[in-house]
């Protein structure tokens, strides 16, 4: 393990619950974004355009608009927080709803790789497999899945990235929290915004662009794989 | 044993299919033009593709009825399926493709892995990644797959048409070898004529979505449907597919004792092929093109032409200037010849009339059996 004692404690706290978080945010993302890709890609159904849209949205909306959603609709007045209040959970301005902006801004990524990557496995490979006695699952789950796994795992790690750099969202819905839900940029947010703290912010940056340079870096060598697999009818 | 009979219309979209047949165990080639469907009935046998209206029964088993509503998917019809380009799994090992195939649990006559490796010769192969396969080792492969599952019939959608000429004479007694272990019904859909006849003298001819001709080889050949097709240009030009036993060499030749009526090498009849070398005892396929043969009236004297063979003349068609003509040398050992109409006419050729068919050795095509 690295040492981070060149990091002060407020820092390292804000570190821990960025990447704690964010690898929430994948895996909690991984299944339903799977689904929803292979939905997308080779199911047509009633609404599959509104999902399509649905699913773009957060792309396109102004983050804060996103966070200001999840407060009306997790907050203590909006439908789904007077549901978890009445188990006794509160999830506005919470580590929950970092978790929950963060999946609502990095799903689309996910989806959008996977998808892609379910749409170059070939059909035919899927009837061969039907007609050689298994079952739709069995197929999607041995054939299908495995041929998509660079693409889908390229997706988590484009989500996870989006999750670990969210900002807007997380400051409308989770706040802005010291101890709680201060994560990484917002602790640099806030630093900046105090009289000289921009001079504390070289090794937090300097992680920042580390974490997002080696998640781009795996990101595009799983699409490079899919690529290749597509050129090569699968080869490898 | 378990005909495959069918009656299908298809396709909901664009293409427009009608054919009913019921085939036999053993194999039946589906003979036709690029774009005829010949793919498009497989897949719809398969169960990839929906028939808008028909009736498929394997054996007593009832895999599609439109009336009845019943149309089991793709992996409850026992139907195994050979594609073009293999289909292999590329992310498994070729022993992972082989036992992807799940046989159906009752079927206690499903061949055994073991059996299936030794039959097509795939013990070599089984730790390598398909990637590292030739042409010719993938299809075997995706063959030995198919069997695996058990299948109660087999379709074999143009699986050897990626390869060359060589590769393709090596598959070919594997494929020949089927109908005695397996007794189903094999559809083999090719659009090359001879490849076909090394497999079978049975086949459906299909163009432009319909059943035009079905039964023996040369009674297709010899039929209305075969020479409007041939008008188009879209069919290559007949073919004559023998089987013999090496009997002897002469110089760069090969003698070749034809098998006639069902005997190896017994039907009296001998033709002399240019061939690399073999050694007597090799059982052999011999392929003729129908326009290589030259018909006399009787021996000619000194010619480099090395086959003389005395023949009388079954059937005659004519059609356009062309006459297709079929020969019998011996019992049991027929070659279909096409000349033009006006040269059968100077020849007299009539059912019955006696002839000699020329033959250059260079003109016989060796391949094995």
């Amino acid at each position: 393990m690295i040492s981070l004692g060149f990091l002060r404690p407020i820092e390292i706290e804000a570190l821990v619950l960025s990447a704690t978080t964010a690898v929430a945010v994948a895996a909690l993302c991984l299944p339903p974004g799977v689904a929803i890709a292979w939905l997308l890609a080779r199911r047509s159904f009633r609404g599959k355009a509104l999902l399509d849209t649905l699913v773009h949205l957060p792309l396109v909306l102004p983050p804060v608009v996103v966070g200001y959603g999840l407060l009306a609709l997790f907050g203590r007045e909006g439908p789904l927080g007077r549901l978890s209040a009445s188990f006794g959970y509160d999830i506005a301005f919470t580590p929950a709803a970092i978790v929950i902006a963060g999946a609502t801004m990095g799903i689309p990524l996910l989806i959008r790789s996977a998808r892609l990557a379910f749409e170059s496995v070939d059909p035919g490979l899927e009837e061969a497999a039907r007609s050689l006695g298994q079952g739709p699952f069995s197929t999607w789950w041995r054939i299908s899945l495995p041929l998509a796994r660079p693409g889908i795992l390229a997706g988590v790690v484009l989500c996870f990235a989006r999750a670990l750099g969210e900002f807007g969202a997380t400051i409308t819905f989770a706040g802005n929290i010291a101890g709680e839900t201060r994560t990484l940029p917002l602790l640099i947010h806030t630093e900046l915004q105090t009289p000289g703290g921009e001079l504390r912010l070289g090794p937090l940056i300097a992680i920042s662009v580390a974490i997002s340079f080696v998640a781009l870096l795996l990101s595009e060598l799983g699409a490079r794989r899919v690529r290749r697999a597509r050129t090569e009818g699968g080869a490898r | 044993m378990n005909p495959l009979h069918f009656d299908l219309t298809c396709c909901v979209d664009r293409f427009d299919l009608q054919v009913a047949a019921e085939i036999p165990a053993g194999i039946t080639g589906v003979f036709g033009p690029s774009g005829s469907g010949k793919t498009t009935l497989l897949h719809t046998l398969a169960g990839f593709r929906r028939a808008e209206q028909g009736f498929v029964r394997l054996g007593g088993r009832t895999l599609l009825d439109t009336t009845r509503s019943i149309d089991l998917p793709p992996e409850a019809r026992e139907v195994g399926v050979v594609f073009q380009d293999g289909r292999l799994f590329p992310h498994l090992s070729v022993r992972g493709n082989l036992r992807f195939a799940r046989p159906p649990r009752d079927r206690a006559n499903a061949p055994t892995f073991d059996e299936v490796i030794s039959l097509l010769e795939l013990a070599p192969l089984l730790s390598r990644p398909t990637a590292r396969l030739s042409g010719g080792e993938r299809q075997r492969v995706a063959l030995g797959r198919a069997l695996l599952a058990g299948p109660q019939a087999l379709l074999l959608d143009e699986p050897l048409a990626s390869l060359d000429r060589p590769r393709r004479e090596a598959i070919l007694p594997y494929l020949r070898r089927l109908p005695a272990r397996f007794g189903i019904p094999v559809l083999h859909v090719t659009h090359d004529l001879a490849e076909l006849l090394a497999l079978t003298d049975r086949l459906l001819l299909i163009s432009q979505g319909r059943l035009i001709a079905s039964g023996d080889y040369r009674t297709v050949a010899l039929s209305e449907a075969w020479s409007r097709l041939g008008v188009g240009g879209e069919v290559p030009g007949l073919s004559n597919v023998l089987t013999g036993t090496v009997v002897g060499r002469e110089g760069g030749v090969a003698r070749i004792a034809l098998d006639g009526d069902g005997h190896r090498g017994e039907g009296g009849a001998e033709l002399l092929a240019v061939a690399p070398p073999r050694s007597s005892g090799d059982r052999v396929t011999l392929t003729i093109g129908a326009e290589e043969i030259a018909l006399a009236e009787g021996p000619i004297g000194r010619t480099s032409i090395r086959n003389q063979l005395a023949a009388a003349v079954d059937r005659r068609h004519d059609e356009g200037g062309r006459s297709t003509i079929e020969l019998r040398l011996a019992p049991g050992i027929a070659l279909i010849v096409e000349i033009t109409k006006d040269s059968a006419d100077r020849l007299g050729l009539r059912v019955g009339s006696k002839v000699t068919a020329l033959i250059k050795a260079s003109a016989v095509h060796l391949a094995p059996l």
